[in-house]
């Protein structure tokens, strides 16, 4: 096969280079023009229809003229998450939340005409013509002066030194790589999963987290689990059984308040435990809503399962939103790597901490950050030269990506996306976990990162792209084990049967994860700043209103040694 | 079947589902001008192809049925 792919490398020269198309990525884009910048989106598929954007159909927005207050915010958020949020970038989401929100209004992007009548016999594609959020997206961009390349997934980012210089990938259409020499990189990939059924998470697969690891940034957030939900008519859908309007508009939300538990992993103690699941395992967002806020539009958001019950658990694997992902090294979505920016799922920003307190915090986030990351990104190639990459880096990139498509034999992509879901999916690794139960994983994990994946053979350019979404997906799943063995406590969506309650003196602290000298694999604590611990001389079970299963008793044990 | 093509007759080769599929699940056939679908062990059952194709041709179905996999080839 060798010699059918001469795969010539084109190269590209630009100020700002944006990876990835959804919400983050669209702000991003449009703020670094809008400073003056030449800006590229590359999306390994289509801007608007590719990661989680698509599917997103709430925005969290932060109105004072509604009676919203940024102290009732931020202590409910605090409460939710467990005092793992950090709020300079919550209080981001305050400031600019409404900002964002209006200028989605303003592109016809947040579709503010009347409800589609549910009775009536118009077809949905009719109501929505000139008016699909998913189109007017990259429409947006394009009047804006982003150049957007579509079909190209990026696998690995340029560096001069420490420098991050932009990145390259392959073309799934042609026999052609692209080098994009950039001034200044913003990732916004996104997050990632193992794709048990339920969740269209797919084409998201860490690749972000993956490539910025690989070039020395740090990573945080991967000991903490999502728990979405789905249903049990069509597991493998959660969005099928919604009308097609519903999935195609994006809702109004209200914020955390100080009330409710946020999404926890609560139900699955049922489970595993035969424990009672707590009634408030959703969010009171999800729930019929207030009818005096407008927000709500008087709509219940959860989706409708008419024949069947709820599956919980339905994105293994996937983080909490806004938690995992890159470092960020201040509060302008800096990697601290010089030239890389990082922005929505792929930032670590840590704005809902240890969980997930209400809907819509995950597009707007990705929306207030991709704004901030833009103009980071501008400001920072406005000052940058540009610096070149030898052709002899650009070469090896090329030949190491390629290295599957030319193999003559080897493991099937499909295979190895198996053998993860096997070992990363169950619900007693990654949500009831326990130490040697994710040591025995960790293991599994090492031996097909060590012996599979440089033999997996890509038998053409879709399997390619199998290949290195399969590469970054066992990295993470190595972060996901390491982070989750290193926190020895139970918090949030984190929950160690072996420890099973918080631990306030030790593990105020956020996981920070790096690649030392020698390329291993090295974790360590960063503490959460004292003014945002809340209030520690609270009792423990006020300030911590979510009751793991077998807490109480541990502590008891504990308090009785 | 997770996916399949309900009435190929009616497809017109536009690629509108190529550009929808998060999974990369569709090729384009240039010369018959319609669609194929190249990888259907893929497919993740979403449906935005169905959203996007302007004449019904295709069929997403909630059952999934998969070829085996060989692990080593």
């Amino acid at each position: 096969m060798g010699s059918t792919n001469h795969s010539p490398i084109t190269e590209l020269t630009v100020d700002v280079l944006v990876i990835g198309g959804g919400m983050a990525g669209f702000f991003a884009a449009l703020r670094a023009v809008e400073k003056g910048q030449k800006v590229v989106m590359v999306d390994k598929g289509t801007v608007g229809r590719s990661g989680f954007t698509p599917w997103a159909n709430t925005f969290c927005i932060f109105d004072e003229s509604l009676g919203d207050s940024a102290d009732d915010w931020i202590k409910g958020v605090q409460a939710k998450g467990e005092y793992l949020v950090n709020v300079d970038y919550f209080s981001m989401l305050i400031e600019d939340s409404l900002a964002r929100y209006n200028q989605l209004i303003q592109w016809g992007i947040v579709d503010t005409r009347p409800e589609w009548d549910r009775e009536s016999a118009n077809p949905a594609r009719k109501y929505l013509a000139g008016h699909d959020r998913r189109l007017l997206l990259p429409k947006v961009l394009k009047n804006a002066g982003v150049t957007m390349i579509q079909r190209v997934m990026i696998t690995e980012l340029l560096q001069n030194d420490e420098r991050v210089v932009g990145a390259m990938g392959f073309h799934m259409d042609k026999d052609e790589m692209i080098a994009f020499h950039a001034k200044a990189t913003v990732i916004c990939t996104g997050a990632g999963g193992y794709k048990a059924p339920g969740f269209p998470i797919h084409g998201s697969t860490f690749d972000g987290d993956a490539m910025a690891y690989r070039v020395g940034a740090s990573i945080s957030g991967k000991d903490f689990m999502d728990f979405h939900f789905t249903g049990d008519i069509n597991p493998w859908d959660v969005f099928a059984m919604q009308e097609e309007v519903f999935v195609n508009r994006i809702y109004p939300t209200k914020g955390p308040t100080v009330n409710g538990l946020g999404i926890g992993i609560d139900p699955i103690f049922k489970i595993q435990a035969e424990a009672p699941p707590l009634k408030e395992f959703m969010p009171e967002d999800l729930a019929p809503p207030d009818p005096v806020d407008h927000r709500s539009q008087g709509k219940s958001l959860m989706p409708k399962m008419p024949n069947g019950n709820i599956v919980m658990g339905a994105a293994t694997g996937l983080g909490v939103h806004k938690s995992e992902g890159i470092w960020p090294a201040n509060k302008e979505c800096f990697s601290g790597i010089p030239g890389l920016f990082a922005a929505g799922d792929a930032l670590a920003s840590m704005i809902c901490g240890a969980s997930y307190p209400t809907t819509g915090m995950g597009l707007a986030g990705s929306a207030v950050q991709g704004y901030r990351a833009g103009e980071a990104a501008a400001g920072f190639a406005a000052q940058a030269r540009m610096e070149p990459v030898s052709q002899a880096a650009l070469d090896q990139m090329k030949h190491d990506t390629m290295v599957p498509l030319n193999a003559d034999r080897g493991f099937n992509p499909r295979w190895v996306n198996q053998l993860l879901l096997n070992t990363m999916q169950p619900y007693y690794i990654l949500l009831i976990m326990e130490k040697k139960r994710l040591e025995s994983a960790l293991i599994q994990i090492e031996f097909i990162q060590e012996h599979i994946v440089p033999r997996i053979l890509a038998q053409d350019r879709h399997e390619l792209r199998l290949t290195h979404e399969a590469r970054n997906l066992v990295l993470n799943a190595e972060m996901k084990l390491r982070a989750c063995l290193f926190r020895n406590e139970s918090r949030g969506n984190h929950y160690r049967e072996d420890f099973p309650a918080r631990d306030d003196q030790e593990w105020l602290a956020w996981v920070i994860i790096n690649r030392d000298s020698d390329g291993k694999m090295e974790l360590h604590k960063q503490a959460v700043p004292t003014e945002w611990k809340g209030d520690l001389t609270q009792p423990y079970e006020s300030r911590y209103q979510r009751r793991f299963h077998g807490e109480l008793e541990f502590l008891r044990t504990k308090a009785g040694n | 079947m997770a996916i399949e093509l309900k009435q190929i007759e009616n497809c017109i080769g536009c690629g509108s589902c190529v550009l929808s599929c998060p999974c990369d699940v569709f090729r384009l056939d240039e010369k018959a001008k319609k669609t194929v679908i190249a990888y259907p062990e893929d497919c993740q059952v979403c449906s935005m192809c169905t959203i996007y194709c302007p004449t019904g041709a295709i069929l997403v179905t909630a059952d999934k049925i998969t070829k085996p996999i060989t692990a080593y080839m």
